[in-house]
């Protein structure tokens, strides 16, 4: 009908996705995007909908009778939520710059070949991907020799370096940056930290952006350094908060034989199962935020590796 | 040359900037108390370092379980520190592992050796714990240290913490038997005129659960059971030597103490045929295999109470009237009995205040009821001294039940004042399971027990509220339970029951 589609070109004509194909990709992704969306829009109509409710209809996709009362509990433990916010922010942040500028620097005096440890340091950084120390182990090192244990650092530091994302960055830098540049800069003068800071890393902003969404998200959904490292329960990231409210109806429930005439009692004392929703969809609300702005990068950072043209 | 040493020299430079970095973030956060700046976190016990130089009071470490704490949890410790340093000499550092986190957290604790002084544990825990070292043995030490103590709990109690003949825990003296009942709402009791004078087993539930069905129409499900509970009490009449795993058991009454299959025994197989014909017809909720929280108020369950405990159910389910009754015990197992221990540290440097600790905890009301509900005045409020009290807000994290006795707890408003008295005649009237004081010992049997307790996990779900078919399933889950080890860890129970009671 366009006025456009007269200069087709035959080319385009054979390119073009034919009407039932095309309507066949919007329904598969209609779907899978429903497949998302709805679990969400669930937690969040169980997050509004009334304790009352909820006990007598069951689950529904829109709240049958409407109520605030999960968000109130939040504001009430607000100065718990908020302060396991602060927390995760703090994490985040700071660990994924200390972990951007671990990973590269260790990923590109890897990808030096005339660097005389290359050898033997890659095997020490490859080994632990396929084998690690374990539980046990890690713990006794970082609680105990390090002194980690209570402190932020225990959420920052055993996740700011992995061998992956050094492996990765020192395959970038040996794929992408010419050794002319490096001597033609150690000609110029130039020593190897100024190599690094003045002629490497502003040519690899996409493995920078890569490795750092990567931190990113890792810092943001950890919970589990929280629960082994933290026994101060101030210093919980958000994550953990949500996964021990989450859990320990269900340990509750699972231990019953052992607490007897108790249990009933605590059981009572949990938060509602409406409360539980709301403090996910407080989780979920700043991600949810920041992705957009995130995406361009993402998706330039996932095609690292891939044949260029 | 100099290029090494400037590389050098920018590597100390890091180093130190880490550390100051480091240290500056453990000032910050060790605040008012001592034992938790990791800078003290040694070898030795951080209280130990910590009082030997100023000769104070020395602080225990006490790891529970519990809730999320609250923001006021620092001020209500304090106020039982002032409290038990005036009175003994002695503080706590209360350190709370979630309900969920508290499996693994306990178990790397112990596994890495961290300091502590005293522990809660569990039935779960205990005899792997003391298999490892991890708790002091305390048989000598209870009696000539803390006799009141020794003589408050019951010679059959402090049995059930016996491994190896030691007392290695102080037991919570409270429903330390267990007592089965099964509850109806009142009003289906008058309306289907169910006599619960005759039900004495799961059989004789049949017909009044089918009249509730039938009256009450088809989205009404007289049996609402969840996937952790199942029916809570269904392997009550066989004793599970501690062990965790229903499957293998001792009937509670057998005097020749034989180690079965418990899931081939007649009795229970009739009984999961029961619960599967229920579920077919509908009287038990379809969605129980996956349903992981119970319904507030229902029409119909079974869980461990003692006579009064219908009123605190009412208030909690908004139930006008619960009438129960007595199915099953007052029985004492080893299980029963540690359902809630607190261990002392075989490594502490203060046993004896800990123990002292615990006495206190046991014979004082004053201490017993701030551990158990909180902040006065914040928290709960006295109505009858402390004996009756008020509780203000429901934030408080840790739960009585792993603290100490309930005998000198005091009673909540609203519940039977008498209410621990009745828990207590309870315990007095208990019979025996044969095995009692036994508890077996699996440090040789690790990969048979984690092995078939994945499997069971694997069923126990669906066959425990009643979704899948025991007469095939039994025999599959058996198979498997067998391949995975079940009778290597039968003909070890048996020996090592043989040589207990010997």
């Amino acid at each position: 009908m366009k006025t456009g589609a007269g200069y087709e070109t035959g080319l385009d004509k054979f390119n073009r996705i034919g009407a039932v194909t095309n309507w066949g990709f919007h329904l598969i992704f209609i779907l899978l995007a429903l497949l998302c969306l709805i679990p969400v829009l669930v937690v969040l109509s169980i997050s509004l909908t009334g304790e009352e409710s909820i006990r007598n209809d069951g689950y529904s996709l829109f709240p049958k009778a409407f109520s605030g009362e999960a968000y109130q509990y939040i504001a009430q433990q607000g100065q718990m939520i908020t302060r396991a916010l602060g927390v995760s922010v703090l994490v985040t942040a700071l660990g994924t710059v200390l972990g951007v500028v671990l990973t590269t620097s260790m990923g590109y005096v890897l990808s030096r070949p005339n660097y005389k440890l290359k050898g033997l340091l890659t095997w020490i950084v490859f080994i632990p991907m396929v084998f690690n120390g374990g539980l046990v182990s890690s713990y006794y090192i970082n609680s105990n020799m390090l002194g980690l244990k209570d402190t932020v650092w225990a959420l920052i530091l055993p996740l700011a370096v992995s061998s992956f994302n050094v492996i990765i960055c020192k395959t970038f830098f040996r794929s992408t940056i010419p050794d002319a540049l490096i001597e033609s800069a150690e000609i110029d003068g130039a020593g190897q930290l100024r190599i690094y800071c003045s002629i490497v890393l502003p040519i690899s902003l996409p493995v920078l952006a890569t490795i750092g969404l990567f931190l990113c998200f890792a810092y943001w959904n950890d919970w589990f350094q929280s629960m082994l490292y933290i026994d101060n329960q101030n210093l919980y990231s958000l994550q953990a908060l949500l996964n021990s409210l989450m859990s320990n109806v269900d340990a509750l429930a699972r231990n019953a034989s052992s607490m007897g005439i108790s249990y009933a009692e605590l059981v009572a004392t949990m938060p509602k199962e409406s409360a539980r929703m709301a403090v996910a969809i407080v989780i979920v609300v700043p991600v949810a935020i920041a992705y957009p702005f995130f995406q361009k990068y993402f998706i330039s950072g996932l095609t690292i590796g891939a044949v260029k043209g | 040359m100099t290029k090494t040493k400037k590389k050098w020299l920018a590597m100390g430079a890091a180093a130190a900037l880490l550390t100051t970095a480091l240290a500056g973030c453990g000032n910050s956060n060790s605040k008012s108390e001592p034992s938790s700046s990791p800078s003290s976190a040694g070898t030795q016990t951080a209280e130990a370092s910590q009082s030997a130089g100023s000769g104070e009071v020395p602080t225990l470490v006490w790891w529970t379980i519990g809730g999320q704490v609250p923001a006021n949890f620092d001020k209500a410790i304090a106020a039982m520190n002032e409290y038990t340093a005036e009175k003994i000499g002695v503080k706590i550092d209360i350190k709370v592992a979630n309900w969920g986190d508290w499996d693994t957290k306990i178990n790397t604790i112990v596994n890495t050796g961290e300091p502590f002084d005293i522990m809660f544990t569990n039935n779960s825990k205990y005899s792997q714990q003391v298999n490892m070292g991890a708790f002091a043995d305390l048989t000598d030490l209870v009696q000539s240290e803390t006799p009141d103590l020794y003589d408050f709990i019951p010679q059959k109690v402090w049995d059930g913490t016996k491994i190896g003949g030691k007392i290695y825990s102080v037991p919570t003296y409270k429903d330390s038997s267990l007592t089965q009942y099964w509850v109806f709402d009142d009003k289906y009791i008058q309306k289907y005129g169910i006599d619960t004078s005759s039900i004495k087993k799961l059989q004789d539930l049949d017909k009044p659960l089918r009249d509730m069905k039938a009256g009450e129409g088809k989205s009404f499900y007289p049996l609402s059971l969840t996937q952790g509970d199942g029916f809570n009490g269904f392997f009550n009449g066989y004793d599970d030597m501690t062990l965790g795993l229903p499957p293998i058991g001792v009937k509670v009454d057998d005097a020749s103490r034989k180690a079965v299959s418990v899931l081939e025994q007649p009795d229970v197989m009739n009984d999961l045929k029961q619960l599967h014909q229920w579920y077919k017809d509908g009287i038990i909720n379809p969605d129980a295999p996956t349903k992981t929280e119970a319904e507030r108020a229902r029409p119909f369950f079974a869980a461990q109470a003692f006579p009064g405990a219908e009123a605190s159910w009412q208030i909690t389910s908004g139930v006008e009237k619960y009438t129960m009754f007595q199915i099953f015990g007052p029985i004492y197992t080893t299980s029963t009995i540690q359902g809630s221990l607190n261990a002392i540290s075989a490594n502490s440097k203060y046993k004896n205040e800990a123990l002292k600790y615990l006495q206190l905890v046991n014979t004082d009301s004053k201490l017993r009821n701030m551990l158990a509900f909180g902040q006065l005045g914040v928290d709960y409020n006295n109505v009858d001294g402390e004996k009756v009290i008020e509780r203000t807000s429901d934030t408080w994290p840790l739960a009585a039940y792993t603290q100490g006795t309930f005998f000198n707890l005091a009673v909540t408003k609203g519940a039977p004042v008498d209410q621990w008295d009745q828990v207590r005649k309870l315990n007095d009237q208990a019979t025996s399971s044969t095995n009692l004081g036994f508890a077996l010992d699996i440090s040789e049997l690790g990969t048979e027990v984690a092995n078939t307790k994945a499997v069971w996990d694997k069923y126990r779900y669906e066959l425990l509220t009643g979704a899948s078919d025991p007469e095939k399933m039994v025999p599959r889950i058996v198979a498997e339970l067998k391949a995975a080890g079940l009778d290597k860890l039968m003909t070890a129970a048996q020996e090592q029951i043989d040589t207990y009671f010997k």
